[in-house]
């Protein structure tokens, strides 16, 4: 192993992670390649990135599951190395796969993991009730968790990650495979534990979800292509302008524009084609000239604010 | 400490008694075990052959030939006439057993303080069936002699004079059940230790359990005293059982069966979490439980006695925890030896039991989550 500890000099209090040239290497596969964030205590972090990007690895260095190859990372003011034990009395942490007991019931899961939180007797009792409370799990405390449906189960394991009262929660894609009425609750309880002052870090796929985030940072290929606030991404991180195309057959029109050079990318947006232009006044013509020539009908062209998923297909191609 | 120790048992402890299937492991395999033994071993043995060179031909004779009949244990075949006779009926298993009276024999019983001698010829075959031979045996004689001594009077003993005719090594009558107390306790230890954190990690919950202030001591000692608490709970009772459902009397003390078997359980415990650690699925460390009792029960000296082994596999079986404690358990339930006299079986017990666990701790600390 190679070093892992370089000085954080920039450690500030108001930082619940720093992660600084954070690299982790498997065999020859890098995971995760020299990426470095701050988030600041009291904010909703998302950290995006298709699968296999490297968030999972991320967090498993910041909780010390995994070591890191080269750089360092910072949670809470202690070294993820040197004193993972410091960290993990402090941090929730919420699996991407349903990892509580399944064998266990609601009250037994929560009492066991209130107790390896070092929270004991009446103040565990206490604890559990305000968890049950505010996750919705009121009747159903006695039921076997392999029973419960998806939406209880994630707010289970949210539950029993929050009786120690953390002061930073990291949830590794939360809400994967959760209906969306559920996934709204549970955003909604992200908010409530984020105006008490805790600090959360989450992974997701949903753009609607990374819109709720203070701030976001976006990971492909190991590399984070992007990070500020979801508006700054959205305004000043676009290199090019997104045009979007009412037209019809959309199929067609797709391969059509696939063909014409410097467009950085065109996608399907439902019937929609989104394509991203470096140059607006002199691409534009040329777009609306090749759909005609092979006689496609364009309802409606006009440049639109590009979406974060805009922002990030963008950035990630390039 | 001590509390996070005790949270993670009592949450084993939980997941054990809903696990239904392992329950069943634990309740049924012993009652299956010990029952068969007993059925094999105990009342289940009716009616085995019997041949009889009565030399004496004596009233005393005749009655201890009866007496033998009316057991109930026998099937009075053949009245031989000649030691020759008599091997033979034995050597082409037409008889499970003879019994040659002496012409001297109730002359001899007669006499007081002197011991009359009874030789016996038993198939040894079977050491299970030969040793329940020997029992109804000397339990037929042991009634007769009650019957024709008079209570105040000092009992005339009989020497059973006993030849085991293929299996010269069978030492001693109950060894078979008293090793079943090893063997059983044996197996659930080794299986609810295999799966302790394959299972974990197959389910994804080890890694939630990582991320908890719970550290890798308390989080194997944890899981240990679950096992052991399982293994003693266990062998105690089994050991009831045999003692007082199968009334083999204890000759040792019981204090140090206790302690050798926590000594054993806990070696287990440490061969248990180095198989749990090692593997990759729960399937995976219950196959290696089977491939490591099939060749652990082989070199216990429960089928074949250790010492008539060649030596090579007399030095594999110095590595088994197993032969060491069954070897423990039959000098010290059946013989009443003491820790003196058991030291050569001890320090290699306490010896692996180091081995075991250190390698299970190096091993658990290494790996990543």
């Amino acid at each position: 192993m190679t070093t892992h500890h370089l000085p954080l000099t920039t450690y500030a209090p108001d930082d619940a992670v720093i992660a600084e040239n954070l690299t982790r290497k498997f065999g020859k596969f890098i995971a995760v390649n020299t990426i470095s964030f701050r988030v600041a205590r009291g904010e909703i972090f998302g950290f995006l990135g298709p699968n296999g990007s490297g968030k999972t690895t991320t967090i498993k260095m910041l909780l010390g599951l995994l070591h890191p190859t080269s750089g360092a990372a910072n949670v809470l003011g202690y070294d993820v190395v040197h004193h993972p034990e410091k960290i993990r009395s402090m941090v929730g942490y919420v699996s991407q796969k349903f990892s509580l007991y399944t064998d266990l019931n609601v009250i037994e899961n929560l009492n066991f993991y209130g107790r390896a939180y070092r929270v004991w007797g009446k103040q565990l009792d206490a604890r559990r009730q305000i968890a049950i409370e505010l996750a919705g799990l009121v009747g159903v405390e006695r039921e076997l968790t392999a029973n419960l449906a998806g939406g209880f189960k994630q707010r289970l394991a949210l539950a029993a990650a929050i009786l120690h009262e953390p002061q930073l929660l990291i949830l590794d894609e939360p809400t994967a495979g959760v209906d969306p009425v559920s996934r709204r609750d549970f955003w909604k309880l992200l908010y409530r534990l984020a105006a008490q002052g805790t600090t959360i870090f989450v992974t997701t796929h949903y753009m609607d979800e990374a819109e709720q985030c203070h701030r976001l940072a976006f990971i492909h290929e190991g590399h984070i292509v992007a990070t500020g606030t979801p508006s700054d991404i959205k305004e000043k991180q676009m290199r090019g302008s997104v045009i979007e195309i009412d037209c019809d057959p959309p199929g067609r029109a797709l391969e059509i524009l696939r063909q014409i050079e410097n467009l950085d990318e065109t996608a399907l947006y439902g019937s929609l084609v989104h394509v991203v232009a470096r140059d607006v006044a002199a691409q534009q013509p040329q777009i609306e000239r090749a759909l005609r020539d092979a006689q496609i009908a364009i309802k409606s062209i006009a440049v639109i604010p590009p979406s974060l998923e805009d922002v990030f297909i963008a950035r990630a191609k390039g | 400490m001590h509390k996070t120790i005790l949270n993670l048992a009592w949450k084993e402890t939980l997941q054990l008694l809903r696990d239904r299937l392992l329950l069943a492991f634990m309740v049924i395999i012993p009652v299956v075990q010990l029952g068969l033994i007993a059925e094999a071993t105990g009342a289940g043995i009716r009616n085995i052959k019997l041949a009889v060179w009565d030399q004496d031909k004596s009233a005393f004779s005749r009655d201890l030939v009866t007496a033998l009949k009316n057991s109930g244990d026998f099937n009075l075949m053949y009245y031989a006439q000649s030691y020759d006779e008599i091997r033979a009926l034995v050597n082409d298993g037409k008889v499970g057993a003879a019994v040659i009276i002496p012409p001297d024999f109730s002359r001899e019983l007669a006499r007081t303080g002197a011991s009359a001698t009874l030789p016996v010829i038993i198939d040894g075959t079977n050491s299970i069936v030969a040793s329940s031979l020997l029992g109804a045996v000397e339990s037929a004689i042991a009634d007769l002699t009650r019957q024709f001594v008079p209570a105040n009077a000092i009992i005339t003993p009989i020497d059973l004079k006993i030849e085991f005719a293929f299996n010269a090594t069978l030492n001693i009558r109950w060894s078979t059940i008293v090793t079943q107390l090893g063997f059983i306790t044996y197996q659930l230890v080794l299986v609810v230790a295999a799966v302790g954190f394959v299972r974990e990690r197959e389910l994804g919950t080890l890694e939630q359990l990582a991320v908890t202030p719970i550290s890798r001591l308390e989080l194997l000692l944890g899981k240990g005293l679950m096992a052991l608490g399982i293994g003693m709970l266990n062998y105690t009772l089994l050991y009831l059982a045999i003692r007082y459902g199968f009334e083999i009397p204890m000759r040792g003390n019981l204090a140090l069966l206790m302690a050798l078997g926590v000594l054993f359980t806990i070696a287990e415990i440490g061969v248990g979490t180095l198989l749990s650690i090692v593997t990759h699925s729960q399937q995976q460390a219950i196959l290696m439980v089977f491939m490591l009792a099939m060749l652990e029960v082989t070199f216990s000296g429960y089928l074949v006695p250790t010492e008539n082994m060649p030596w090579f596999m007399q030095t594999i079986a110095n590595f088994s925890p197993l032969q060491h404690f069954s070897a423990i358990l039959r000098a010290v339930y059946i013989k009443g030896s003491s820790l003196e006299m058991l030291w050569h079986h001890v320090i290699p017990l306490a010896a692996l039991t180091g081995i075991t666990v250190g390698a299970g701790w190096y091993l658990f600390n290494r790996a990543e989550w």
